[in-house]
């Protein structure tokens, strides 16, 4: 559709249909009545039901109308171009602003997020992509690229920088490393079923499927399951990126109605389901672990011209969680240098490390 | 026409039975001017309101385009000294010739300006004159292969006048029908190919642009003929197939009556299908001959309009006057050869902290702002979901900004330019009154009035009130033209 319908060209469509009745009585305030009487009677209902919703101030409320709004009718236009017949506007709408006032968070009713430049879509319960991931994750891409010599020198890398994303998730992450880096193929891994699937859809609909690919694969297994079906290297990787669950139990316990009743738990709970204790490093320190049998040797990755200042991992991380995360990875003899960067809010988010 | 009766065999022209009746005579034809004078009137401002009371309806009006009307009522100093000259030799040819006579003056002004340049060709010699010589040339070559067409043409008609008086009845016919088709020709060639080509349209015409609607004096009242405003500029743009998108939009306070609507921001930008740009129906199907203009058509809705009416909320009767405040600003392309904004120049503010963030919390934020260093325009924009989208309609405003600041320095240059002072239309702030018991328009700045105010804004009626303002700009375009000066835009 070239036309954007905004949110009250419909009700001018209506208002258009009085007109031409009121045009032969040519009577102005008979219709400026009928037209104006629909637009106040609803909205203000609407906002009430949302603002039920603890999480969100009036301001959240007004604009999270307007963008369920936005999102049924722009639904609405898509049916109708398709030649099918939509379900009634005022029904859908009050329908969302009912699940919206329970708390499910705005981005499965909607069905899709922004992440970046990138329009994710997202299911019920995999987790929605945040806001500081992309910042961070396109940080890391603009650093890669700039370590890349120009396309057209002697000296551009040979093959494509071979990427692993644990716990994909949506697949967020590695779609838009992909998205951004041309010279790079993306394996994304996740160990439910449903993100999985999530991720290939993505990676169809955002039309990266060639070099973002998803399969199904569990950190606790053996590591030689994770690696890539390239022949080249063995499989292995030039760099492993993730946002893994980091969130320990009793921080769990008290978060957000939004977060905890409707994303999946263990794509949240940073020591598996079970344990009550611990500080939610479990995850990291698999990594660490079995990185060693997935990270491609420093010397290949350089033969292959990739320059040797590309980051080996790149892991997301909660709140104070950084001096931890840095210690598990010390202890790794492959780890060189490490670095932190901090989030667009200023809060230590990701840690870099490089291989020795 | 022309073309069929070209291509008849001359036998079967000669065996129509003739009517004898001439197709035009010299200056005969010439109506009297419209004030009973021929002398000099220097602008349409001047011409008594009285006689511009025009009816607007669906029915699309012909008579309301350039080359007739407004032409036909006015008399310029420069055309009676023209006709002086015309009428020595054999006077006008045809009726449209008589009426574009300030059209044809200012080619020949422009073609001898032309011929000047081509002379001098030898004499110039530095690198600046040379620079200008040619743009010249570039400009007015067409314009001068076109002037040629037109005199050989004419020519032909005045050789071909006496043949007229043939005694023999087939010969003249034939004779007349050939008169025919060149003053046909002539025609075309006045009516559209030399108004193109002598006022091109303003560099600025074509751009998109953006509309902004402010609910001024009135209350409530003012939000909701803000809606009525904006409902017609939405229909205009639609029946012209722009692409139409809401930037921002506030709705009003609600209250006895409804809501209606405290602000709003429209973008115009071309549509797809919007290809018939000097197509062949340009001057047939559509009255004004867009050329895909935007900002050009949009351009006449600056100002604040004033709306006199009882308001549906009003219990006593009583007419109320409230005022809209229309914005409109183009969006010049922000192209390499001269880029209209420095990203570097931009710090781009998004969303507030909060807590531990990351996956603790899961909130939506797309609230964007763009602080414009060197100028400190701020431009906030949260009216979607999507932080791109934000961004992009935020650089679109921002764009749309900076484009009007260049817009008004280059207005403003080519007005200091001009000798004169032009009474232009910017400058006053009411440009408007759409009066609703009386229903009429009268547009402020030329001073017209127009009836049938509902379908004005319904849209469609709108076309014939810019057109009004177009035609006066291309009026005074010719005027400027004619003294020499720099050509208008506004």
């Amino acid at each position: 559709m070239s036309i954007r319908r905004s949110s009250y060209i419909p009700k001018l469509l209506a208002y258009q249909k009085t007109t031409l009745q009121a045009s032969l009585v040519t009577s102005s305030s008979s219709r400026r009545n009928s037209s104006s009487a629909s637009s106040s009677s609803l909205e203000p209902d609407y906002i009430h039901t949302l603002l039920q919703n603890e999480e969100l101030s009036r301001d959240d409320a007004i604009n999270e109308l307007r963008w369920i709004t936005q999102e049924v009718k722009a639904t609405a236009q898509r049916m109708i171009a398709k030649g099918k017949m939509p379900a009634i506007e005022e029904d859908s709408i009050s329908e969302m602003v009912q699940r919206r006032s329970r708390g499910e968070p705005i981005q499965y009713i909607l069905g899709s997020t922004d992440f970046g430049p990138l329009t994710i879509q997202c299911r019920r319960p995999v987790l929605i992509p945040r806001p500081e991931t992309a910042y961070l994750t396109e940080k890391l891409s603009s650093y890669i690229l700039s370590l890349i010599p120009p396309l057209t020198s002697r000296d551009r890398p040979k093959q494509p920088l071979s990427i692993l994303d644990l716990c994909s998730g949506t697949g967020c992450i590695g779609l838009l490393l992909g998205k951004l880096n041309p010279l790079s193929t993306v394996t994304g891994i996740d160990n439910s079923p449903v993100a999985v699937q999530l991720g290939m859809i993505n990676s169809r609909d955002l039309k990266l499927s060639d070099r973002v690919k998803f399969k199904y694969g569990n950190l606790s297994k053996d590591p030689k399951l994770l690696l890539s079906s390239n022949a080249e290297s063995k499989g292995k990787y030039g760099l492993i990126i993730s946002n893994p669950p980091y969130i320990p139990f009793h921080e769990y316990q008290k978060l957000p109605k939004s977060v905890k009743d409707f994303e999946s738990p263990s794509a949240l709970l940073g020591d598996g389901l079970n344990e009550k204790q611990g500080k939610g490093l479990k995850y990291y320190e698999r990594i660490s672990e079995i990185s060693p049998d997935l990270l491609i040797d420093k010397k290949v990755l350089e033969m292959n011209g990739w320059n040797s200042n590309i980051p080996r991992l790149a892991l997301e991380i909660g709140q104070n969680q950084s001096k931890d995360v840095i210690e598990i990875l010390e202890s790794n003899p492959m780890i060189g240098k490490t670095e932190i960067w901090k989030d667009q809010f200023g809060v230590e988010r990701m840690i870099l490390a490089w291989s020795k | 026409m022309a073309a069929i009766l070209r291509s008849q065999p001359v036998s079967r022209l000669l065996h129509r039975s003739s009517t004898n009746q001439p197709f035009f005579s010299s200056s005969n034809l010439r109506k009297p001017c419209y004030c009973g004078c021929t002398k000099f009137q220097p602008s349409i401002s001047t011409l008594g309101r009285q006689n511009r009371a025009i009816t607007t309806s669906n029915r699309r009006k012909q008579d309301l385009y350039f080359s007739d009307t407004v032409s036909r009522k006015r008399t310029y100093a420069s055309e009676a000294a023209l006709q002086e000259v015309k009428q020595e030799d054999f006077g006008w040819c045809t009726e449209t010739e008589e009426r574009q006579a300030k059209l044809i003056e200012s080619a020949k002004a422009r073609v001898e300006l032309f011929r000047k340049t081509i002379e001098q060709e030898t004499e110039i010699t530095d690198v600046q004159g040379q620079i200008a010589r040619a743009k010249i040339q570039r400009e007015l070559g067409p314009l001068a292969q076109l002037w040629d067409k037109y005199v050989e043409t004419r020519k032909s008609i005045i050789d071909l006048k006496p043949e007229l008086e043939d005694p023999d009845p087939t010969l003249r016919e034939m004779f007349e029908l050939e008169h025919e088709t060149l003053c046909e020709e002539l025609n075309t060639l006045l009516s559209n190919d030399l108004p193109r080509l002598l006022l091109p349209l303003p560099s600025t015409a074509r751009l998109a642009c953006m509309v902004s609607l402010n609910a001024g004096v009135g209350g409530l009242e003012s939000a909701l003929c803000t809606e009525d405003l904006s409902r017609m500029y939405i229909r205009f743009a639609e029946s012209k197939n722009w692409k139409i998108e809401q930037i921002s939009k506030v709705e009003g306070t609600g209250g006895k009556g409804g809501g209606g609507i405290r602000e709003l921001t429209l973008k115009f930008s071309p549509g797809n299908n919007n290809n018939n740009f000097y197509g062949s129906d340009e001057l047939e199907g559509n009255a004004v001959g867009d050329q895909g203009e935007i900002f050009g058509l949009m351009q006449w809705e600056k100002g604040v309009h004033r709306i006199q009416r009882i308001p549906i909320n009003e219990t006593m009767g009583r007419i109320h006057t409230s005022t809209v405040a229309v914005v409109v600003l183009p969006i010049y392309p922000d192209t390499e050869e001269s880029p209209l904004v420095d990203p570097k120049d931009v710090k781009i503010d998004v969303m507030r902290a909060r807590g531990a963030g990351g996956q603790h919390v899961n909130r939506t934020e797309s609230a964007v702002r763009l602080t414009h260093i060197p100028t400190g325009i701020t431009v906030s924009m949260q009216d979607s979901r999507s932080q791109h989208q934000n961004k992009a309609w935020a650089w679109d405003i921002l764009r749309a900004r900076l484009s009007e600041k260049k817009h008004n320095e280059e207005v403003e240059a080519k007005r200091a330019s001009r000798r004169d002072q032009v009474k232009g239309a910017d400058r006053s702030d009411k440009i408007r009154t759409y009066n609703f018991n009386q229903d009429r328009l009268t547009d402020h700045r030329f001073g017209f009035t127009i009836t049938g105010l509902q379908n004005i804004l319904d849209g469609n009626g709108l076309d014939d009130v810019i057109l009004m303002m177009k035609n006066d700009l291309q009026e005074r375009r010719l005027e400027a033209l004619l003294k020499g000066e720099e050509d208008l835009d506004y």
